[in-house]
């Protein structure tokens, strides 16, 4: 047990790469390939089941005691700068593993059948989980910059080598430039911390931030415009609409699921803990942002021609809740946050992939099953889990606004602005819902404008894969307090340090 | 878990079972298959509630404490996780079972009613291939209601209230190859989601001074009366009048959507575009129970002034839905607007603090209602689809059953009987009568205007337009000659249609004066007492007093006011003596006697002189200005579309437009720049 829980999370990370070594060796043979990437994301996603078993999830802390698998190992590189290979997992890391290890399992069944799809797409997809995962138990910065950079080149060349011969090759090169923007300010604020701090342990970080406080304003700028990039709030979101609009479906999916979730979780890691000692002025302006972004993506999407352009805006709005919901830093609206993240990326997933070549303009009756996942979806985006997750970060958000203790909203002095953010994060519920209904009646609802032989029929393979991911949707809007709340809920009170 | 909490959970949980059964396979099963599934899981849920009901009449103990009717509640609550922000525990994620005899009795009536709505809509779609899917929909609904009913959290309640809502759309817009059903039904999804910015705020403002939201920890920190609302919380600090004023009336604005209240009233007449049993479902056990449900779990919070705005929404909407019903040409729109202007009497009722009355007629009103809209149904079906009441006529000959039942209907929904012997509505009205002319009586007395005998008056006239309305929709669908030869010919009974309206005729005249419905409501308020006494026992101790004066605000539903009851003191009339109360109380009784009788006596007799000649007389009426404009402002349902569609639609659609521009060209241009940078 002992071994298992220091080495656990070190055998996850393995896991992908060992997968995606294996593949290189198995060129020509497509079908063993495609069994060898299966078997390896299904591995992964067992592997990332079994962390539940060491640990012990309420009292799964860092901050302020040793993280549960926590590794530590000197990088003994050049430029290292005293860098280490640290990973170590908490309760706001553990539903982003499960989440990633699900999600890549099911991007390789989406791919099963297509036969343009081989060792170099799989391969590169592995590396991609692995990067992601690494992503979430990375407690050293300078080892986090550089797996978020891995990751957003393994999404250049998955969509490079995965495309169906359309604009993949235009979408990917937009999609890099965008990333590497974000890259670069988050690696010049990394350079910036590490000269104020002398360390690149995140933990070390934190407490220097609460103990010292005189981290410079523009890191904090820089580091969470970075992050925002990788987000896809608004403004920041164009890449996001852009690339969902015209890329193909699976790279849609890697696109909308994997690099949000990777940008939001580094800003609750990095930026969350500090900021406030940073610059309260400046942490309430990403409030207001957060509730305008809401509000502009909400507006977006209802006037969404393409639906596949209102997944993006409504992701981007999601995303931007999502921002709302961690500058309001309190515990419960960190759980409604990452139950909002969960979430969407399961249904968006969802959206996605049953948009297939829909438009606004087409549909009506569709094949078996078709209906039946459309409304799952819809339910789930319009009640539980996406809305409730809404509803709790703006409960949250009230409580903040009245609280007198140091959790005022955005670090806002007065109690008048902080409700006033909370009604407008209210009319941003209002406004997301609307939209979704608005666009559901054009796009699902209208009378179908395509012939009975272009009528769009699931393969078995999609069926498993959406009632996968309906069904984990809906388990974690029914029992947010099982599924998700009591890992979050510890691990964010000590995040922000509380008792 | 107690055999009552365990039952109604297995009751809530079978139609969501059949649900997923036939999202899955439902299409495999076909039409009839799929129905009498659906059937069989609806009648377990009502075998299940009903023996519930007799387990919870009976009684048992739960932790080694009584429950049982008019003793105590059966409160099962559960902590996410302990520790919190501000305050003990973040309250929001506390979730479970909060059992009365006002839940276990709703619970009953709608499982009846969704069974008996099932076996009709089996028959009456029996050749719809989409019945599958209309089924799926349909027990998706039931399962939110009753889990909404049961709900021990407001926060729970919401999220239940909002896939009440969403199955509603769904039911509006079952028919996927009708735009304007489909467009009703994301319009009244969307007029609720407006609703839901109330209900956000509201539980937002609670959560926020409170940190709890179960009802019982509401009602205990929050709902015992002005003299206590400026108390001091567990946490040492204090909640403000206007905070719970301003909570109390957003989560009315939210549960008004739901009961189509003014100015949220205006999915009405589109939801009345569905399917007949979809009309039913929405209007009589859905929409409106959800939202009057939670305004009754509301109300020990309400303060005075929130009561007060909240009577006179209810009041406005009751007067415009009465009018607007006089001169829709619909079937369905006519009973949609009568539901409307029901839901509005039970908001008055609630508003002038007639809880038990209020309850009273909503049950009565889930049996009437939804026995009107099945007669439409069978009407409709039987006239192959015609649902213009100008169309059909003198069907009585050929539907007589259906002529009787719906007549039975019509009367209970007027509140039709005297001297204290009538149909269902007869008793639920006559009780909110006698408590508004208690109340009026009492704002006289105190002294305060006399603009608050608007709340007798104003509904008992609202009940002369009613009977109108209802005796031209009898008239023009039943009486007369035909006017339409080809329908008159097709027109018949169909048998399989009749027993579920029988059932429904039956209940309608039982449940009012024989069924003991009043006293079985009355009894939650005893319950609701005991469960707070025993919660402030244990946390609060302080709060003792505050559980002996829950809903104390509410109107006794007994003739005779007993001496230990609590004096309303949270009345904007306080504080008012036992004897003061009793003497308005008795007073109320017969005026509401006397005013009920007149009403309905002069609606039926004008109703009847409109309509009973042949051509109407209404019909040369309305070609006489002034009464033709009128006419045509209220078949416009007083242009309120017109006047949303102009604020507010246009409004959002052009923002929208403008965001989608900049997006575009100013925010996608500066990031195609920052690239080529």
């Amino acid at each position: 047990m002992r071994f298992l829980s220091q080495w656990i999370l070190t055998i996850l990370l393995l896991v992908p790469l060992a997968g995606a070594a294996a593949l290189w060796f198995l060129r020509r043979r497509v079908v063993v390939i495609r069994r060898v990437a299966l078997a390896t994301t299904l591995t992964a996603c067992a592997v990332s089941l079994l962390i539940l078993v060491p640990f012990r999830w309420r009292q799964v802390r860092v901050y302020d005691q040793e993280p549960h698998g926590s590794v530590k190992l000197p990088l003994k590189a050049p430029l290292a700068g005293g860098a280490e290979y640290y990973v170590a997992i908490d309760g706001l890391s553990f539903p982003f593993l499960v989440f990633t290890t699900l999600m890549f399992s099911m991007m390789v069944l989406a791919s099963w059948h297509d036969a343009s799809k081989a060792a170099g797409y799989f391969s590169i997809l592995l590396i991609l989980e692995f990067a992601s995962l690494s992503t979430y138990v990375c407690f050293d910065l300078l080892l986090l910059l550089g797996v978020l950079a891995l990751s957003s080149a393994a999404v250049y060349a998955l969509i490079r080598v995965g495309g169906d011969g359309g604009d993949e090759p235009k979408i990917s090169r937009w999609l890099a430039r965008y990333l590497a923007i974000g890259l670069a300010c988050t690696a010049v604020a990394v350079v910036g911390l590490r000269l104020k701090s002398g360390t690149f342990d995140l933990i070390r970080l934190a407490e220097f931030a609460a103990r010292d406080g005189s981290i410079p304003r523009w890191v904090f700028i820089v580091m969470t415009l970075g992050f925002l990039v990788r987000m896809g709030a608004p403004p920041l979101h164009s890449w996001l609409t852009t690339t969902l609009s015209t890329g193909s479906t699976s790279s849609s999916l890697i696109i909308a699921t994997v690099i949000p979730m990777t940008g939001a979780y580094a800003l609750i890691r990095v930026v969350s803990p500090m900021m406030p000692h940073a610059s309260a002025a400046v942490w309430g302006a990403f409030s207001v942002l957060g509730v305008a972004g809401v509000l502009y993506s909400a507006l977006c999407a209802m006037a969404s021609e393409d639906f596949r352009d209102f997944v993006g805006y409504s992701i981007a709005s999601m995303m931007a809740f999502a921002l709302f919901g961690i500058t309001v830093r309190t515990p419960s609206a960190l759980d409604g946050t990452i139950m909002l993240l969960l979430g969407q990326g399961f249904v968006g997933a969802m959206l996605l992939l049953l948009s297939g070549n829909i438009t606004t303009q087409s549909t009506g009756e569709r094949g078996p099953y078709w209906t039946t996942f459309v409304a799952i979806a819809c339910v789930a985006w319009l009640t539980v889990p996406l809305m409730f997750g809404q509803l709790v970060i703006t409960l949250a958000s009230f409580e903040a606004a009245r609280s007198g203790m140091a959790l005022r909203l955005g670090g806002l002095a007065l109690p008048g602005p902080g409700y006033g953010l909370a009604v407008a994060s209210s009319f941003g519920v209002l406004a997301t819902g609307a939209a979704t209904a608005r666009v559901i009646r054009k796009a699902f609802l209208a009378k179908s404008q395509i012939s009975q032989g272009q009528v769009t029929r699931l393969a078995p393979v999609e069926i498993t894969i959406l009632a996968v991911l309906g069904a984990v949707a809906l388990l974690i809007g029914i029992a947010p307090g099982v599924f998700v709340f009591t890992f979050t809920h510890p691990a964010a009170r000590a995040l922000l340090r509380m008792p | 878990m107690p055999l009552p909490a365990l039952l109604l959970v297995i009751a809530a949980l079978l139609p969501l079972a059949a649900c997923l059964l036939l999202l899955f396979i439902g299409r495999r099963m076909g039409t009839p298959l799929a129905g009498y599934t659906a059937i069989f899981f609806a009648a377990l849920s009502f075998v299940g509630s009903s023996w519930a009901l007799m387990r919870w009449v009976a009684g048992g103990n739960f932790r080694g404490l009584p429950y049982r009717q008019a003793i105590a509640p059966i409160v099962m609550i559960w902590s996410a996780f302990q520790g919190g922000a501000s305050r003990g525990y973040p309250g929001f994620m506390d979730f479970g079972i909060y059992l009365d005899s006002l839940s276990v009795l709703l619970i009953t009536t709608l499982t009846l009613g969704i069974m008996l709505l099932h076996i009709f809509a089996a028959r009456s779609m029996r050749r719809d291939p989409q019945l599958p899917r209309f089924f799926t929909i349909l027990a998706l609904s039931s399962f939110a209601v009753l889990g909404l009913i049961l709900s021990a959290s407001l926060l729970h309640a919401i999220v239940f209230l909002e896939l009440v809502s969403l199955c509603a759309s769904m039911l509006v817009g079952f028919r996927l190859d009708r735009e304007v059903m489909t467009r009703a039904g994301v319009r009244m999804f969307v007029i609720n989601r407006v609703g839901d910015l109330g209900l956000i705020l509201g539980v937002g403002i609670l959560f926020a001074f409170l940190g709890k939201l179960t009802w019982p920890d509401l009602w205990l920190l929050a709902g015992d009366g002005t003299q206590a609302f400026s108390g001091i919380l567990s946490d040492g600090s204090t909640l403000p009048t206007t905070a719970l004023t301003l909570a109390g009336v957003a989560l009315f604005f939210g549960a008004a959507s739901r009961c189509a209240q003014f100015p949220l009233h205006v999915w009405t007449a589109d939801a009345s575009e569905g399917v007949a049993p979809a009309g039913g479902m929405v209007f009589a056990l859905l929409q409106t129970v959800g939202g009057a449900f939670l305004m009754a779990r509301l109300f020990p919070i309400l303060t005075p002034s929130a009561r007060l705005l909240i009577g006179i929404v209810g009041l406005t909407t009751l007067s415009m839905a009465s009018l607007i019903a006089l001169a829709q040409p619909g079937i369905k729109q006519v009973l949609a607007w009568l539901s409307t202007a029901q839901m509005g009497l039970i908001v008055v009722a609630l508003g002038i603090g007639s809880w038990s009355g209020a309850m009273f007629h909503l049950v009565s009103f889930c049996y009437f209602q939804l026995l009107l809209f099945l007669a439409a149904g069978a009407v409709i079906r039987a006239a192959r689809g015609e649902t213009e009441l100008e169309k059909l006529g003198g069907l009585v000959r050929k539907m007589p059953i259906t002529a009787v039942v719906a007549a039975i209907g019509l009367l209970a929904a007027c509140g039709a009987g005297s001297v204290g012997v009538g149909l269902s509505g007869y008793y639920s009205r006559g009780m909110i009568f006698k408590h508004a002319a208690a109340f009026a009586t009492m704002a006289t007395n105190a002294p305060r205007s006399k603009a608050y005998w608007a709340f007798f008056l104003l509904p008992v006239v609202a009940t002369g337009l009613n009977a109108i309305a209802m005796t031209r929709w009898w008239m023009l669908i039943f009486g007369g000659r035909p006017r339409d030869r080809r329908l008159y010919n097709h027109a018949r009974e169909a048998p399989t249609l009749l027993w579920p309206m029988a059932v429904l005729a039956i209940m309608t005249i039982l449940a009012g004066g024989w069924l003991g419905v009043g006293e079985i409501i009355d009894s939650s308020i005893i319950e609701a007492r005991e469960g707070a006494r025993r919660l402030a026992q244990a946390w609060y101790p302080s709060r003792q007093p505050a559980a002996a004066a829950l809903f104390s605000a509410a109107l006794p539903i007994a003739e005779t006011v007993p001496d230990d009851s609590p004096p309303d003191e949270t009345s904007d009339l306080a504080p008012t003596s036992q004897p003061a109360l009793q003497a308005a109380l008795t007073r109320g009784a017969i005026l509401a006697d006397r005013g009920l009788v007149i009403a309905l006596a002069l609606g039926l007799s004008i109703g009847a002189l409109l309509y009973l000649p042949n051509p109407p007389l209404a019909q040369r009426l309305r070609a006489v200005p002034p009464i033709s404009w009128l006419h045509h402002w209220l078949r416009n349902r007083m242009y309120f579309d017109e006047l949303y569609e102009a604020l507010f639609v246009t409004l959002v659609v052009g923002l929208a437009g403008l965001m989608a521009w900049v997006d575009r060209n100013v925010v996608q241009a500066l990031a195609r720049v920052l690239m080529r940078v």
